[in-house]
Parts: C-alpha cells; sequence; structure tokens
C-alpha cells in the first residue's frame, strides 16, 4: 500500500502554488514603490482598494458560484443592468435612493435566482445558461436606454457611496471590508459554507448524505445576484450616470480576481481572502503601470505577461499527477 | 432474534436480462449477514435497491417493522440504512470532521458549532479504535483504510442500525483486513447490523453469522455459516450450463507465438508468467478486480506496466495500441460501445479502419472499391447481418456489433487476438457463431487470448486456461482436463495448488 | 416575292413602333463627381428622385450598420437615418455591431441576403471590412460611408473624418490653455487603441494642441473611451502627475469619468479644463454649467444619419451626385451653445 504523506518538497509546491500569486504581488508592490515616489502613497493606496472594491465585491457572487463547480459569465451584465434600473428609477421616476438602490439589489438577485433555476431545473450547463442570460441582458439593456446615458441630479444622493469618507476611509474600502468579512464568515463557519464546499467537491456524496444540492445551488446563484445588483449600484455612484454597456468592463477583471486567487475551476476548494487580495493585485497592475508611464500601447501585454507568470504558479500545485 | 431487514418477493430487471428473480431475504437484527455471489448474479443491483438508488420492479421490503421504500439514498440513510460503497462517496478536500458530519452539521442558527462537531467526530471515531486519525486530516490524503473508516463514522453519525458493506476489503492489506474485522465486531456488539457483500470466502467464513447466496438473480440459499462449508457455497454459486454441443478444439502448434515473463503492474497484477502458441485459445479467468481485465488490456499497451517484459514472436515488444497493430495483434475490447466500434459510421468504414492505409493510393486517398471488397468479404465470412455495407454501426444489434469489432481485426490479418469479455450482453444463439469463429481461427494457425468471466466459455474454447486471483496467477489448468467446479475454487482463491502439480 | 416583301415591312413597322414609349432614356447608374466636397444641402433629394429611387428599391431595404449601438453618438446617426427612411416610407434595418469589426462583415453579408439595396456603414476597422464591402458592391449593393470618405466602393462617403474631429478638440483645449490658463498647462489626453480610427483622433487632438498651444505640456496619453476607464485612468494619472489640469478626450463618454476624478481631487473648475467628442446631451448640459467641461466637438450626428439616407436615395435613383461630402465639424462652447 503506497504511502500518502507529503513530503516537505511537495507542502512546498503546494503553498507557492495555492498562493503563488501572492509572491508575485509581493514581488511587484516592491518594485513600484522602489521606481515610483508615489505608489505607497496613502492617496494612491486608497485609491486602488476603491478602483478595487466594486469588482471585489460582485467577485465575492463569482466566486461562491465557482466553488460550487460552476461559473456564470452573466455577472458583469447583471451587474451592469442593474445599475440601469436603479439609475433609471431615479432620474427618470423619481423614486427616492433607498428604495431604487433597494431594487438595484433585488433585481440582481432576480436574475441571479432566474440563472439557479436554469442550471438546476433546466439542467442547463452553466456556463451556457449564464451566457445566455448575458445576452439578454445586454440586449435589452440596449434597448432601454437607446444607447444613451442616463444622467442627473437625482444621482448626488448616492454620490457618498463612491466617494464618501468615513474620517480618512472611502466608503467603498469600507464596504469592501465589510464584505469580505461577512462572506468569510459565511463560508467558514456555517452551514451554508460548509455545503457549498462540499457540494463543490462532491456533489454526489452531498446529495447521498441527505442536503437538498439543486435549493443550495439556487440560493447561491441568488446571493451572487444580490452582491452584483449591489455592485451595479455601487458603480452607478462611481459613474454618476448609467450607460447602456456598463458593467460588461468588469467580466474580465471579476473572473481573473476568481481564477488568480486560487479557486479551484472543479469547484471545492479556494479561500476567500485571496479573491480579495488578487483583485487588489490586478488594479494595482493598471495602477502601476499609469505610475510607471508605460505607454498605452504596451500595457496589455506587461498586465498579461504578469498575470501568465501568476497563473503559472497556480499550476505547480496540480503538477503530480 | 428479531428480524430488522425482510425482502419478500423482490424483482428488478433491465432491458433484456432478469436481474433480481422473486428475491426473499430475511436479516436478522445483530448479525453479520453476508451475500455472495458470482459476476453477474445480481449483488449490485440488490445494493443498489437495499440503499435507495434503485426501485424495485415488484415486491415489498420492511424494515425495523416498517415498510421501507426509500425514494432516494438520502432517504433510506435518514431511515437508518447505510451503505459503503467500493467507491468511496467523500469529499476529498475537506477535513475528516466535515465529513463524518456531512448533511447533519451540528449549528446554531446556521452557524457551526464546531465543538460539537469535533465532539461527534472523535466519539465515531472512538468508538471505531481509530483515534489516531486527526480530526483536522484533508480526508483526501488519507489510506484507503483511513477512508473506509471516516464512512463508517458518518454512517455511525447517521445512526445507522443496517450497514451495507460492498466489497470492503478489495483494497486493504492484511492488517487492515484484520482491523477491519475487529471494528465490524465491535459494531455487533453495539447491535449494528451488517450486510457484508464479498466474494472472499475466508472472510466470510471469518467473520459472518449468516450467508446468502445469490445465482443468476435468484437467492438460492441462505443459512448459518455453520451449516456450510466452501465447497457447498461454491456448489450453489456454479453457473448455468449451456446447451449444444461445442466443437471440437483445434491442435495446437508447437511455435510460440507470444511470451510473457514476470509481468507486474502495482493494484492490478504481479508476477504473471505465459506462453502462447500458434493456434492456441489461452483463457484467462477471475473474478471482478483480479486483474484479468486490466492484464489484458496491458499486453496491448492499454494499461500500464511497471516491470516484466512481453516477447512476441521471440522480439521485446514495447506494447502500444499502434505497435501491435503493426505486430498483427489485434483487440477486441470490453466495452465495445466506447472503444470497439465507432456507431456512427458505417459497417465499411468501421471494418477497414485500420486497414485503410493499405487501402489508399498515394498520398493518401481511399480506395472504396477495394474497401468494399474487403469489408464485404469480411461480412461474409463472420455472417455479420447488416443491410448493407452502409449502414450505421449504431443499428446493428450487439451481436453483431461484435462481430464488426471483430472483423476489422480480422481484415488487417492479425495473427494473433486479443478478446475481452467477447460475448457479454450478447443472445445465446450470437455466442455460438462467435466460438465458431474462434475455432476457425484457432485452426488458421491464429492465437487467441480470451479473458472471460464466462467459465462454460472457457473450458470450451481455452486449450489453457490461467486463473487469476488478487491480482495473481492462482492456478495454471488444461482446458479438456478440468471442469467449471474446479475453476471456481481458484477463482475464489480457495485452494492454493503448485504448479508443478498441474502440468499437462 | 410580294409576301416577303409585306412581311419585312410589317416587320420593319413593328420595330419602329416598339420603343417609341420612352421618350429620354433615365441613367442606369448614379453619376459620381469627384471634382470638389459636397455639402449636405447638395444631397437633399428631389420628389422626383424619391419617387425613382422608391421604384429602384422595389421590396428591397435599406441596411444600417453603426460603429457600435453603445455610444450615444452612434447610436444617434443611426437612429436619425431610421427615422428619415421612415419618413420616407422605405425600410431602414439596424445591426449592432458592439464596436467589433468583424461583426460588420458578417452584418454586411446579411444585409446582402436579405435584399438591402444599400448600405449605410460606420466603418470601424477599413482593412477588415473592405473585402466584405467590395463583395457587396460586386453584387451591385450601393455603399454609404459615414466614417471617412476614402476608398468608399460603390457609393459616397460622407466624412466625417476622425482627424478633423481629434484636431478640432485639440484646437479648443489649446484655445482654453491660451485664454484661461495664460498658455502653460499639464495635458492628459485621453485615448482608446482598441480602434484605429479613434488613434487618429488622438493623434490629431496630440498635434493640433501642440500647435495652438505650445507651451503646453502633454504627460501621456491614458485609456478612456467609456466612462469606467476614464475614471479610472484619471484617478491613477493623478498620483503620478497631480498638476492635471487639462483633460482632451476622444470621446465625452470617458471625459465624464475623468472629470469625476478631477472633482474627487478637488481641482478648482475655474483652472481645470475638460474637451471631449461627440456634442451628446450631458455634455451640453455640462459646457452650459459652465464648470470644468469647457467643450465638445459636433458632428451633427442626427444630421449625418439623415444625410446618409439622402445620399442613398440619389444613389437608388441614379442621381448626380458628388463621391466625397464632408460634414462639417462644428466646436461648442459655453459662448456658442447659448
Amino acid at each position: 500500500m503506497q504511502s500518502q504523506k507529503k513530503n516537505t518538497r511537495q507542502k512546498i509546491l503546494e503553498i507557492i502554488g495555492e498562493n503563488g500569486f501572492i509572491l508575485i504581488f509581493i514581488l511587484w508592490i516592491i518594485f513600484l514603490s522602489l521606481t515610483t515616489t508615489t505608489f505607497l502613497k496613502s492617496q494612491n493606496v486608497f485609491t486602488v482598494l476603491r478602483q478595487a472594491a466594486i469588482v471585489s465585491i460582485a467577485a465575492i457572487g463569482e466566486m461562491l458560484v465557482m466553488l460550487l463547480g460552476g461559473m456564470d459569465v452573466s455577472i458583469a451584465a447583471l451587474l451592469g443592468f442593474s445599475g440601469i434600473v436603479g439609475v433609471s428609477l431615479m432620474v427618470n421616476y423619481g423614486v427616492p435612493p433607498l428604495l431604487a438602490g433597494l431594487v438595484c439589489v433585488l433585481v440582481g438577485g432576480l436574475i441571479g435566482f432566474i440563472n439557479g433555476i436554469l442550471v438546476t431545473k433546466v439542467r442547463i450547463n452553466s456556463v451556457i445558461a449564464t451566457l445566455g442570460m448575458m445576452t439578454v441582458l445586454n440586449g435589452v439593456a440596449l434597448a432601454y436606454t437607446q444607447g444613451k446615458t442616463i444622467v442627473g441630479p437625482q444621482l448626488d444622493t448616492i454620490a457618498f457611496l463612491s466617494r464618501g469618507y468615513i474620517g480618512p476611509i472611502p466608503i467603498p474600502v469600507i464596504l469592501m471590508f465589510i464584505f469580505y468579512i461577512i462572506f468569510y464568515l459565511v463560508l467558514n463557519k456555517t452551514v451554508f459554507g460548509a455545503r457549498i464546499y462540499a457540494i463543490g467537491n462532491n456533489e454526489k456524496a452531498s446529495w447521498l448524505a441527505g442536503i437538498k444540492v439543486d435549493r443550495l445551488k439556487i440560493l447561491v446563484f441568488t446571493v451572487a445576484g444580490f452582491l452584483g445588483g449591489f455592485g451595479g449600484l455601487l458603480q452607478a455612484s462611481r459613474q454618476g450616470s448609467a450607460t447602456s454597456s456598463m458593467g460588461n468592463e468588469f467580466l474580465f477583471p471579476i473572473l481573473t480576481a476568481v481564477i488568480l486567487g486560487g479557486i479551484s475551476l472543479s469547484g471545492g476548494k479556494g479561500k476567500i481572502q485571496n479573491t480579495l487580495i488578487a483583485a487588489i493585485f490586478l488594479m494595482t497592475i493598471t495602477n502601476g503601470m499609469v505610475l510607471l508611464g508605460i505607454s498605452l500601447y504596451v500595457q496589455g501585454i506587461v498586465s498579461g505577461l504578469i498575470l501568465i507568470i501568476a497563473l503559472s504558479l497556480d499550476r505547480l500545485r496540480y503538477r503530480k499527477r | 432474534m428479531t428480524t430488522i431487514l425482510s425482502l419478500k418477493h423482490i424483482s428488478r430487471a433491465f432491458p433484456g436480462v432478469r436481474a433480481l428473480d422473486d428475491i426473499s431475504l430475511d436479516v436478522g437484527q445483530g448479525t453479520i449477514h453476508a451475500l455472495v455471489g458470482a459476476n453477474g448474479a445480481g449483488k449490485s443491483t440488490l445494493i443498489k435497491i437495499l440503499s435507495g438508488a434503485l426501485a424495485p420492479d415488484a415486491g415489498e421490503m420492511t424494515f425495523r417493522g416498517a415498510l421501507y421504500a426509500p425514494e432516494d439514498p438520502s432517504k433510506a440513510i435518514r431511515v437508518g440504512v447505510s451503505t459503503i460503497y467500493q467507491e468511496f462517496n467523500l469529499l476529498t478536500l475537506r477535513t475528516v470532521t466535515a465529513n463524518i458530519n456531512l448533511g447533519k452539521e451540528p449549528e446554531r442558527f446556521g452557524i457551526l458549532n464546531e465543538q460539537v462537531g469535533r465532539k461527534r467526530a472523535s466519539d465515531a471515531l472512538a468508538r471505531l479504535g481509530a483515534s489516531t486519525i486527526p480530526l483536522e486530516a484533508t480526508v483526501g490524503d488519507l489510506k484507503v483504510s483511513e477512508k473506509q473508516i471516516i464512512e463508517i463514522a458518518k454512517a455511525l453519525v447517521s445512526k445507522c442500525a443496517l450497514l451495507i458493506m460492498d466489497e470492503p476489503t478489495a483494497a486493504l492489506n492484511e492488517s487492515e483486513i484484520n482491523s477491519l474485522f475487529r471494528i465490524i465486531q465491535d459494531l455487533k456488539k453495539q447491535d449494528v447490523t451488517i450486510l457484508y457483500v464479498s466474494h472472499r470466502l475466508k472472510e466470510i467464513f471469518a467473520l459472518a453469522d449468516v450467508v446468502s447466496v445469490l445465482r443468476d438473480g435468484k437467492m438460492v440459499l441462505t443459512a448459518p455459516v455453520t451449516e456450510v462449508t466452501p465447497d457447498s457455497l461454491i456448489n450453489s454459486m456454479t453457473g448455468r450450463k449451456i446447451t449444444g454441443a461445442f466443437p471440437e478444439k483445434y491442435t495446437v502448434l508447437e511455435k510460440e507465438v507470444l511470451r510473457v515473463e514476470n509481468l507486474c503492474s502495482p493494484m492490478a497484477f504481479e508476477d504473471i508468467n505465459f506462453s502462447i502458441h500458434r493456434g492456441e485459445v489461452i483463457g484467462i479467468t477471475g473474478l471482478a478486480g483480479s486483474g484479468k481485465v486490466e492484464l489484458g488490456k496491458a499486453l496491448i499497451g492499454d494499461f500500464p506496466i511497471q516491470s516484466g517484459q512481453i516477447y512476441l514472436r521471440g522480439a521485446p515488444f514495447k506494447p502500444s495500441p499502434s505497435r501491435a497493430k503493426e505486430a498483427q495483434f489485434g483487440y477486441m475490447p470490453e466495452d465495445r460501445k466506447k472503444e470497439g466500434i465507432l456507431e456512427e459510421l458505417s459497417v465499411q468504414r468501421n471494418i477497414s479502419l485500420p486497414s485503410l492505409p493499405d487501402l489508399s493510393r498515394f498520398p493518401g486517398f481511399i480506395q472504396f472499391n477495394k474497401e468494399r471488397d474487403l469489408a464485404r468479404q469480411e461480412v461474409d465470412e463472420l455472417d455479420i447481418k447488416t443491410p448493407s455495407l452502409n449502414q450505421l454501426v449504431r443499428n446493428l444489434s450487439g451481436g453483431n456489433q461484435q462481430k464488426v469489432s471483430l472483423a476489422k481485426w480480422l481484415a488487417t490479418g492479425s495473427e494473433i487476438l486479443l478478446l475481452i469479455e467477447p460475448t457479454q450482453g450478447i443472445d445465446v444463439g450470437v455466442k455460438f457463431e462467435i466460438y465458431k469463429l474462434i475455432h476457425k481461427l484457432s485452426s488458421q494457425g491464429k492465437s487467441i487470448i480470451l479473458v472471460s468471466s464466462e467459465l462454460s466459455e472457457i473450458i470450451s474454447l481455452a486449450h489453457s486456461i490461467i486463473v487469476l486471483f488478487n491480482g495473481r496467477i492462482q492456478a495454471e489448468l488444461s482446458g479438456d482436463q478440468t471442469s467449471e467446479e474446479e475453476i471456481l475454487q481458484y477463482i475464489f482463491g480457495q485452494i492454493k495448488k503448485e504448479k508443478s502439480h498441474e502440468e499437462r | 416575292m410580294k409576301k416577303i416583301a409585306v412581311f419585312v415591312m410589317i416587320v420593319a413597322l413593328l420595330a419602329a413602333c416598339a420603343p417609341a414609349a420612352t421618350a429620354v432614356p433615365k441613367p442606369s447608374a448614379p453619376t459620381l463627381l469627384t471634382d470638389k466636397l459636397g455639402t449636405a444641402a447638395d444631397l437633399v433629394p428631389t420628389d422626383a428622385e424619391i419617387k425613382d429611387a422608391k421604384a429602384n428599391l422595389g421590396t428591397g431595404k435599406i441596411g444600417v450598420i453603426p460603429c457600435t449601438m453603445g455610444s450615444e453618438y452612434h447610436s444617434t446617426v443611426a437612429n436619425s437615418a431610421v427615422a428619415r427612411a421612415k419618413d420616407l416610407g422605405i425600410t431602414a434595418e439596424v445591426f449592432d455591431p458592439q464596436a467589433k469589426a468583424d461583426q460588420q462583415i458578417s452584418a454586411i453579408e446579411n444585409f446582402v441576403s436579405a435584399g438591402a439595396k444599400v448600405i449605410v456603414i460606420c466603418v470601424l476597422d477599413p482593412a477588415v471590412v473592405k473585402p466584405a464591402l467590395q463583395a457587396a458592391a460586386d453584387a451591385g449593393v450601393f455603399i454609404v460611408q459615414t466614417s471617412g470618405r476614402e476608398s468608399a466602393i460603390n457609393g459616397i462617403g460622407i466624412s466625417i473624418e476622425d482627424s478633423d474631429l481629434g484636431c478640432a478638440a485639440g484646437e479648443l483645449a489649446g484655445e482654453a490653455i491660451n485664454t484661461i490658463l495664460g498658455g502653460k498647462a499639464t495635458v492628459a489626453i485621453l485615448d482608446y487603441p482598441d480602434l484605429p480610427n479613434v488613434v487618429i483622433r488622438a493623434d490629431n487632438i496630440d498635434s493640433c494642441l501642440k500647435k495652438t498651444a505650445p507651451n503646453a505640456t502633454i504627460v501621456g496619453r491614458f485609456k478612456g473611451g467609456i466612462t469606467d476607464f476614464g475614471q479610472t485612468s484619471m484617478e491613477n494619472a493623478l498620483q503620478a502627475y497631480p498638476d492635471i489640469d487639462v483633460v482632451a478626450s476622444i470621446n465625452d463618454a470617458g471625459a465624464y469619468g475623468a472629470m469625476t476624478a478631477l472633482e474627487a481631487a478637488k481641482k478648482d473648475p475655474a483652472k481645470t479644463i475638460i474637451v471631449g467628442i461627440d456634442a451628446e446631451a450631458n455634455a451640453k448640459d455640462l459646457i452650459k454649467a459652465g464648470g470644468m467641461y469647457y467643450g465638445t466637438v459636433d458632428t451633427n450626428p442626427s444630421e449625418t444619419g439623415v444625410m446618409a439616407i439622402n445620399a442613398a436615395i440619389k444613389l437608388l435613383a441614379n442621381a448626380t451626385l458628388q463621391k466625397n461630402i464632408k460634414v462639417d465639424v462644428v466646436k461648442m462652447t459655453k459662448a456658442t451653445l447659448k
């Protein structure tokens, strides 16, 4: 019978693999602090964190879905669509901001719920189902806005969500940390979280153990929708407007943050704190390149290279098998 | 003694086969009840019905005096019937505690009560004498025997009253098996009833109180272990006889065609030595898990070999399907649907596929009339029933599909053929046609390696028979001088005979 | 003999009579002149031309392929074209290529097989789309290009030259720098490298701004194009260059984001200048309000759409018209918007 105890080398490889991108992140930070005078200034740090807020909050939802072993590619379109609904209610229909914001989040949750139904009851693969949803949402957004930007003074009431401060800390940053703390606890300390990991690891075993797998999946998609909806509200506040294609630019960063953060694509494995670090890392890449004065035309290559290196380290943990 | 589980007239059929036929069974509470049977006897179907994964077509079950008809496995578990399959159902990425408490996590308003959870887990492990397993260990890192203990612990926490174990010792070593027995006996003392499904007679006699024998879907015997002997058990398990005379076997020619020396593949087979000559049919048999299929596949490169040598016509042969084809070594796999035929292609193309290079003219254009002739030749030779050469193989009957799978290698002029379970799932009439074919091929000087679990088939066709048990050669027998009963004995690992006693 | 003579006479008479109905032969193809740049007025069709066009169009339609429907400017062009067609009683359909050149290829092909006789298109990437346009032209379809007058195939080009737009924006910014900031400024240009035509705008902003305000310093080009990018880029840029007081953007959308960032950095609106392109409604409001947003460049998208359909009419009616039509670029500031 072969021993299955891990030796030290394997353990080190696994640690690097699971957290490899953090090493790259640290190297990048060191590099930037040596080559620029502005990177570590508190104003810049808060700028980067503020930029990370929306991506990282939506990424929590994406992470939950991916922990189950699925993927939600509609999250960005959902974010944008909810934002459009919220802004439209405020500007075109005079709905008070609190109510409009609530509707914004609820709309996101509803879309997430539908995604969940498509995946569990209609039994469509999650990538395909959410891809379809994304196309629908984009189409509806375009038809409703007719390509025009929705903007109005009513949006000033929600400006604090993106520009406000509590003490020295920007509100979006505070929100980001609050959400991450909450969901850290949910994933690690609640039955709900334990079962998400269980289903992602072995859906059949979970089902055999009496866990209502379908119900839980629907709930996860709905929660992801709520988070996306809230992200839409934050983005509406940040832009001070709603544009027809709003949110679409987030799909790549959200997915990248989750994958870079070490979520296993087959589900059941991943630490939420790493998703947060990955999201912040992504923002420091764009920020860093601007500070370094790297030409716009080369930025794509540079960020691509950094990501490839970081993702390759992720592969290290799957090497021996 | 109270009966904890009672089956009355349970039947279950699948298209084409009656898996369970009017099964009745009573299991006494607090007993260790063994269930044995040969391959295909219906054991796994019965387990699935008991565990709630399958519903019976007819009949009734009662458990603890109440009607037992679980709609799905989770309901069965809730009622107190837990099943541990050979492939475990564990969360390999999670901790021991998480696994043991899966589905019944102790909580307060949705928040995990980790303390209670840990206590439950450690209590369960203690009951099993396995407190050395760390609660925080990742289950994927544990040994198989430890994983099995986790599965049992899971069942205990579900307060199971009946524990069904399917081939529990398949992947355990000697000392782990002893530990398992201790655990099972302890469970019995704690009034847990165990249904122990296994083909290892030695264990059954060591452990069980009662044994039931399944044969061809029928329950043929239920008796206390003290009232049976291994031989009488084997007798009850013997398969049915096929009517109809088998054709004469042809004489084997001298020339050695294939020789295997010290072939070894960890966890599958070891120390395999045999040789086969022109015109010889050699049968390799054994139970599921004995390594026969793996050995067969290893010969053509579909299964890894760790050490040992294969000589093909005297020259060292490193197995791979393409090298096998070049060496005129053809292969008819067990799972013909997945591996033997291409359903969406025509009969003609299936048959000609490996031969296409020979049917083509530079730079690669297929000469269709040549292809057609070749296919027609094989169809006639093997009497494949198809409306036309262009018929999709998907539309042929199982037996004819099997013939197509065979034909394609014959078309390349294979001199050595490896057949794995060639008549599985095929009705009697067509089976005979395939047997006649095998005889004809042997008379043409071709050599055939027949891996099969059908004993009558092996005895009738094979010149020599190799019986595998647990990956090792248990016996080498002569097809003419042995009987089904004798083979069965070796199959069940009963009598270990020295090779020298069985020289032809 | 006599019979043959009679027969020949009858045939001759018939031959003489038959085509007598039409007086003057109508042209079978439009005549395209290239001696000067046409104007919007040149394109207005006469009633006769409208009638001929509709007759030639028959059951066919006009396909409209904007650069994208996701920006207010382009969607306005498309929507006004459709409205104008509807007024004239013709069918015009829009396909949104979502700013992707390869989608435009599919759109062209689909429209041609669906029976479009004219395609109005804002070409995203001339190199990529040209073969499809040529194929359509070979099939007899007229093409009205609303983006760049070079290489208009089988039709005319209504040009809104990106170089003109860029230069106008650059000049606007330069003028503002001279009058408000005394000629010296730290300038950031918002660019969008994904689309080659847009890069032309950025290049021209750069050169024309330098020509107008030679003492201004351009610190770099940053990614704009949409509001979020403009904002993120400006937030980052302000960290590296906190003195930025002028932003010239290739479109209004990106400029909005930059403005949010500048406001958050508590820049003095009186001493900060933002210039965009597209003359979106929101931009005009901001300009009139008199804050940081100084100006924008109008290409009159609604007029462009109408011109495109007018051009289509003329082409269908086989009229005579200029091959290259220029749309005037109009600078807009608070002063001009009163």
